[in-house]
């Protein structure tokens, strides 16, 4: 039985996690229709899809609503099982890595990042140690990946943990920039540096990644904004 | 499914692990690294439970933490870990799938998720929110004071609010959060129930009654009733000498709060 599939996304596109989503939906070859929506005036819809976070992306599918990046992604994958690839390994232990490592890029990384890009002085400083020894950190997952003959964190294909990480790179670019500081160096994190390459080569990824100058801008414009916070303190 | 029939389930499971260590060469060893303050570490517990899988509970001591620990979870260093056949998995959300992966629902095992794609999505939401959310302002609760604990309070009753609407539009059906079955949802929250009792006793807050919040209510009567429940968190009286002592503590040496 043939069903019209109605595939819906909101968000805007220089979100990372809205990024993520539309890697996964790209991956898998799905149609869908993207609405915009305004980080500074947020949709009715958006409000009433999302209640609880009021945050992007939000998937509708079929009339269901799916909220949190992560979690979209792995609904995408488990109802397209048969559109390959598989964005989760098949092994309950290989999934838990998997899941670990997008977990850690969450609940880790992302924060110590930000934590670059709002503090000055000795906390911007903490911030840039965290986010150095965390990205050191997926540079032994990586190594421990590539011991297998893996390209990617989980495999020789994109999967899970590639794409919680490679929603996040064009935004760690720009914080960089912005900050002026280093937080992926190619001789501390090689094997990372190489991923970034590969992972941002792919041509269905780099139709994706969205517009360096419009995250630039947006990212530019919050640390303004927290600095001017601090100084008026 | 009933209280009565899942323990006839669970010994069941204990028998056949009882007779397989017996007989079979490979040994089905299954660690948990816990402290009893932790509601990460006491969600893993009760998956575990609910799968009738045994297992050998760790407790550790936050600051001497034991070589098994540091190098079973060098990223984080923290409970709970997952040690099953020797590999260790730590970060609670991603154990609880783990444990519903590697003792996948038979007839004689449980599932802790749901058939279909979308309503996993939304156990999973709702664990996310257990872990991310509640258990976040319920740990500001434990360690702040002055006006971040008043703001701390306000939250955790509105978060207690947003779970009630959150069952109420998943469906009517209860005492889980998706209805009739337990799930990672209420696996997360679990030890929290507890906890929401002693912040009661405490005298400093107080969550909105059946009147307004009937789903959690029937939900934390059923939780309440649940032997794993019971037998994976704490009692709320050793919860709240836990907390007195805790506040006691921090007040004395970091005033300004942790």
């Amino acid at each position: 039985m043939a069903m019209e599939e109605q595939v819906k996304l909101i968000g805007w596109l220089r979100s990372p996690f809205v990024t993520r989503v539309r890697i996964a939906l790209a991956l898998k070859g799905i149609q869908y229709e993207f609405i915009e929506d305004d980080s500074e005036n947020k949709s009715q819809l958006l409000l009433k899809s999302n209640p609880v976070h009021k945050k992007v992306p939000v998937l509708f599918h079929n009339g269901k609503i799916v909220c949190e990046s992560m979690i979209i992604v792995q609904y995408i994958d488990e109802t397209w099982d048969t559109n390959a690839p598989n964005l989760m390994p098949k092994d309950p232990y290989d999934r838990a890595i998997a899941r670990f490592w997008a977990a850690f890029v969450d609940d880790k990384l992302a924060l110590s990042v930000w934590g670059v890009l709002v503090g000055q002085g000795e906390k911007q400083q903490k911030a840039v140690e965290e986010s150095l020894a965390n990205f050191l950190l997926l540079e032994d997952a990586l190594r421990a990946s590539s011991c297998s003959g893996n390209a990617y964190f989980g495999g020789d294909e994109i999967g899970f943990a590639d794409i919680a990480l490679g929603g996040l790179l064009v935004t760690i670019k720009a914080i960089e920039k912005v900050t002026n500081t280093v937080l992926v160096d190619p001789e501390k994190t090689p094997l990372l540096c190489a991923w970034i390459d590969r992972f941002s080569q792919i041509d269905l990824v780099r139709g994706i990644l969205p517009d360096p100058a419009k995250v630039l801008e947006r990212v530019s414009h919050q640390r303004a904004k927290f600095t001017s916070a601090l100084a008026g303190n | 499914m009933d209280i009565k029939f899942r323990l006839r389930i669970s010994a069941c499971v204990y028998k056949m692990q009882q007779v397989n260590e017996g007989g079979e060469e490979e040994t089905m060893e299954v660690k948990l690294l816990l402290i009893r303050s932790s509601p990460f570490a006491m969600s893993c517990a009760l998956a575990l439970r609910e799968k009738g899988v045994i297992f050998e509970a760790v407790e550790e001591k936050l600051n001497a933490k034991t070589d098994l620990l540091l190098r079973s979870n060098p990223v984080h260093k923290q409970v709970p870990v997952l040690i099953h056949n020797g590999k260790p998995v730590s970060q609670s959300l991603v154990i609880l799938e783990y444990i519903e992966e590697a003792w996948p629902p038979s007839d004689t095992t449980p599932s802790l998720l749901p058939a279909s794609a979308y309503d996993r999505s939304r156990a999973r939401f709702w664990a996310d929110f257990a872990n991310k959310k509640f258990i976040d302002t319920g740990l500001k609760l434990m360690k702040r004071f002055g006006e971040e604990h008043a703001t701390a309070r306000k939250e955790i009753v509105e978060q207690f609010i947003t779970m009630e609407e959150g069952m109420r539009a998943i469906g009517s059906v209860g005492p889980y959060f998706l209805g009739d079955k337990m799930s990672l949802a209420d696996v997360a929250l679990a030890p929290l129930v507890p906890w929401m009792t002693s912040f009661e006793a405490l005298g400093e807050l107080k969550f909105p009654g059946p009147e307004k919040c009937g789903r959690m209510h029937e939900w934390l009567n059923a939780m309440r009733e649940d032997p794993h429940v019971v037998a994976s968190v704490p009692t709320v009286d050793w919860l709240l000498e836990y907390t007195l002592n805790f506040r006691e503590y921090i007040k004395k040496h970091h005033p300004g709060g942790i």
